[in-house]
């Protein structure tokens, strides 16, 4: 099956999941990087340059400092660019753990020859080619980009009388119930009508048309409501 | 559209996931997406260029066609996706399939829609056509429209950035004749201003960068639709419902059969003694432990190394047979690099023969005279015949008479005399004083002193003209005796 996800185990034994990032929304984040490093850079020109010949030299530099290292600084420091964090990217080791001061520089020097000829050229190819979208500096720094986790909200399930299921389910299950109860609202009352007739066994004994109700109401008894 | 049959995984994902996907769909079917793509763009490609003289004209119309070339990438990926891979050939004996469902929209009106890929499923795959389209399309993108529209716009940037990476990679690799000259560069004298005349060179780079870029795009577009298609209508939960589903009705049957079970078997057992059930569960038991402790948690597995002879190896494998001709090669190639390393080992012995005969000390003819010891060495006459008896008392004499020159070249040449005669010390005549004494030094310690101070009393007589005092000439005849004069033994 293909997906886009990785799964890797801790050496606890715990599976995590990290939903890779692909070239679309990096190029997007590059771009609002870019931006940002082009302002910054603008208001330093503007204030260093009425100090004339100096003033080009805080220019330079600065051109160079930040060009090199605020990628790597907001990497090794925060996860991520603001361009990263904006659309929502964090950037990890191979094995999940946050990147550090080695790494981040490592993938950002290799920006040289992700760029090559020109523009990121070979770092789309990299990418496209690789199973984890992997540039070359991410492939020589052994990191990757993945969606930041989002915040857990707790599913709006609407309220409904409980009902036990009457047989014992999995986790996975009670999830798929739990899911199919918080993202009924959201399908056409038909559809969710179809769906709740999938598990007949859980839903024996309804009237027609009532599925989708039966199932929201063990979906309320699963939540602990009663 | 059977969402079991689905080859992705199906969970809802934010949009620029479900962009991710399409391009994990195209690398994951890249052989029959791309060849497709080939089999139908080149050929027309070709035409437009071969029709337009101008490359303008002719990219212009590439570009315009775009969708059609589309509509066979999203055949093949839809196809792979459902579970049903096509191959070139199907996918285009198929095309009245895939070409006509509002290829007229996709060419006029809808050419310059922002989220094309993305809207490109609703017309193709659903054939909703006019208002029901826009309103299908309504329901679809109602949150995802905007990152179809992005996914255009990072598409054309990565197709300009393939375009003039091609370009400046092919200018960086091109030998120094290819560069354009002053006289034909271009108005503001850069690359990209070239860019503007569309040579053939640079119409080619475009058909390239369109088909680097063009299949992910489209299978990108498919992807966020079948993303959408899924949260809209919960494909996902249809699988885990289905599976759910199957459980229940697999569980609810073994139940059924295991209460059968139970009940034959109290009928069964109601006649035996207790002791073989519990006797049986023992050993169940101890069945049960022992796969538990099989488990990988209850064990620790080490890899280990190690060489053992395992006797001679029975069946030598048989080398691949060869076509004649590259037999016949490969044996020659032997042949030559055997000749050539025979020539390499007898250089070898020649060199190392040749620098030991350069070492060697010179060996001794063998009809060489033996040795005659020189008769006379720095001028004086060493034959005993012309020496005193006691050289040491006639030395003492002159000096004592103050011809210390006279008494010191007399022991001096007795010295050399003796050493000459009875110790058979080989002296060459042109051997130096200081070789003589090294000589003295090896063969003779016991004398080596008194007779280094004797040649250095003489050399800074004779050559410094430094006379040393009479008392240490005399003592100098007092040791001679001792060392050099005949009657003593060494």
């Amino acid at each position: 099956m293909l997906d886009t996800a990785r799964r890797i185990a801790t050496p606890e034994g715990i599976e995590l999941t990290l939903r890779l990032a692909g070239p679309v929304p990096r190029a997007l984040a590059w771009g609002i990087d870019l931006l940002i490093r082009g302002v910054i850079l603008g208001f330093i020109a503007y204030t260093a340059a009425a100090l004339k010949q100096s003033g080009m030299a805080i220019i330079l530099l600065s051109a160079f400092l930040i060009e090199w290292l605020y990628p790597a600084w907001f990497e090794a420091t925060r996860g991520a660019t603001p361009g990263k964090r904006a659309i929502g990217l964090i950037v990890l080791n191979d094995d999940g753990t946050p990147v550090r001061w080695p790494a981040a520089m490592t993938r950002n020097l290799l920006r040289a020859a992700d760029f090559l000829p020109t523009m990121y050229l070979a770092g789309f190819v990299a990418m496209v080619m690789n199973r984890d979208f992997k540039r070359l500096g991410d492939l020589a720094a052994n990191t990757l980009v993945v969606y930041r986790e989002q915040k857990l909200v707790p599913l709006a399930i609407p309220k409904a009388e409980p009902r036990a299921p009457g047989f014992a389910l999995s986790i996975t299950e009670q999830r798929a119930i739990l899911d199919f109860a918080a993202r009924s609202p959201g399908l056409t009352p038909e559809r969710a009508e179809e769906l709740a007739e999938i598990p007949q066994t859980l839903t024996k004994g309804t009237a027609p048309g009532k599925a989708a109700a039966r199932l929201i109401g063990i979906a309320n008894y699963l939540m602990g409501r009663t | 559209m059977q969402p079991d049959r689905v080859a992705v995984v199906l969970r809802p994902r934010v949009g620029w996931e479900a962009l991710d996907l399409g391009f994990q769909m195209a690398r994951e079917w890249w052989r029959p997406i791309w060849a497709v793509w080939f089999a139908l763009y080149l050929p027309v490609a070709t035409l437009c260029l071969y029709a337009f003289p101008n490359r303008f004209h002719a990219i212009l119309v590439l570009w315009w066609l775009k969708p059609v070339f589309d509509r066979a990438v999203l055949h093949t990926v839809s196809r792979a996706v459902f579970g049903e891979p096509q191959g070139v050939r199907a996918t285009l004996r198929a095309v009245r399939e895939w070409l006509p469902p509002g290829i007229v929209m996709a060419l006029t009106f809808s050419r310059l829609n922002l989220a094309r890929s993305f809207v490109l499923p609703v017309a193709q795959l659903e054939r909703q056509r006019g208002s029901a389209a826009r309103k299908r399309n309504a329901a679809l993108g109602s949150r995802m429209r905007n990152v179809g529209v992005w996914l255009t716009v990072v598409c054309s940037n990565l197709e300009w950035v393939t375009l003039f990476g091609l370009g400046a990679l092919v200018q960086m690799l091109e030998p120094a004749a290819g560069d354009p000259g002053p006289d034909d560069e271009s108005p503001d004298g850069s690359f990209w201003g070239h860019f503007a005349q569309w040579g053939l060179k640079e119409a080619c780079f475009y058909i390239a960068a369109v088909s680097l870029v063009e299949p992910f795009y489209v299978t990108a577009g498919f992807a966020l639709y079948l993303n959408r298609r899924a949260i809209l209508e919960g494909w996902d939960i249809e699988l885990a419902l289905r599976r759910l589903e199957e459980r229940l009705r697999a569980s609810s049957g073994r139940i059924a059969a295991v209460l059968v079970l139970a009940v034959a078997a109290g009928f069964a057992m109601s006649g035996t003694q207790p002791a073989f059930a519990l006797d049986d569960t023992a050993k169940s038991a101890h069945d049960e432990i022992r796969k538990v402790l099989a488990s990988p948690e209850f064990s620790q597995h080490k890899e280990v190394t190690r060489w053992y002879y395992t006797g001679k190896s029975k069946e030598e494998t048989k080398p691949t047979e060869l076509p004649a001709f590259w037999r016949a090669l490969s044996l020659l190639f032997a042949k030559g690099a055997e000749v050539f390393l025979w020539i390499a080992v007898v250089l070898l012995v020649a060199i190392a023969l040749y620098y030991l005969s350069k070492f060697r000390p010179e060996p001794r003819l063998r009809n060489a005279p033996a040795y005659r010891p020189p008769d006379a060495l720095f001028g004086f006459d060493l034959a005993p015949e012309s020496l005193p008896d006691d050289v040491a008392g006639t030395a003492k004499q002159l000096a004592r008479a103050g011809r210390l020159r006279e008494a010191l070249s007399l022991l001096y040449r007795g010295a050399l005399s003796s050493l000459v005669q009875r110790h058979h010390l080989p002296f060459d005549p042109g051997d130096t004083e200081g070789d003589c004494t090294l000589a003295v030094r090896m063969k003779l310690p016991a004398s080596a002193d008194y007779f280094s101070r004797l040649v250095g009393t003489w050399q800074a007589m004779a050559y410094a003209a430094r006379r040393p005092d009479a008392d240490s000439v005399e003592r100098l005849c007092d040791e001679w005796r001792p060392h050099f004069s005949p009657a003593a033994t060494t």
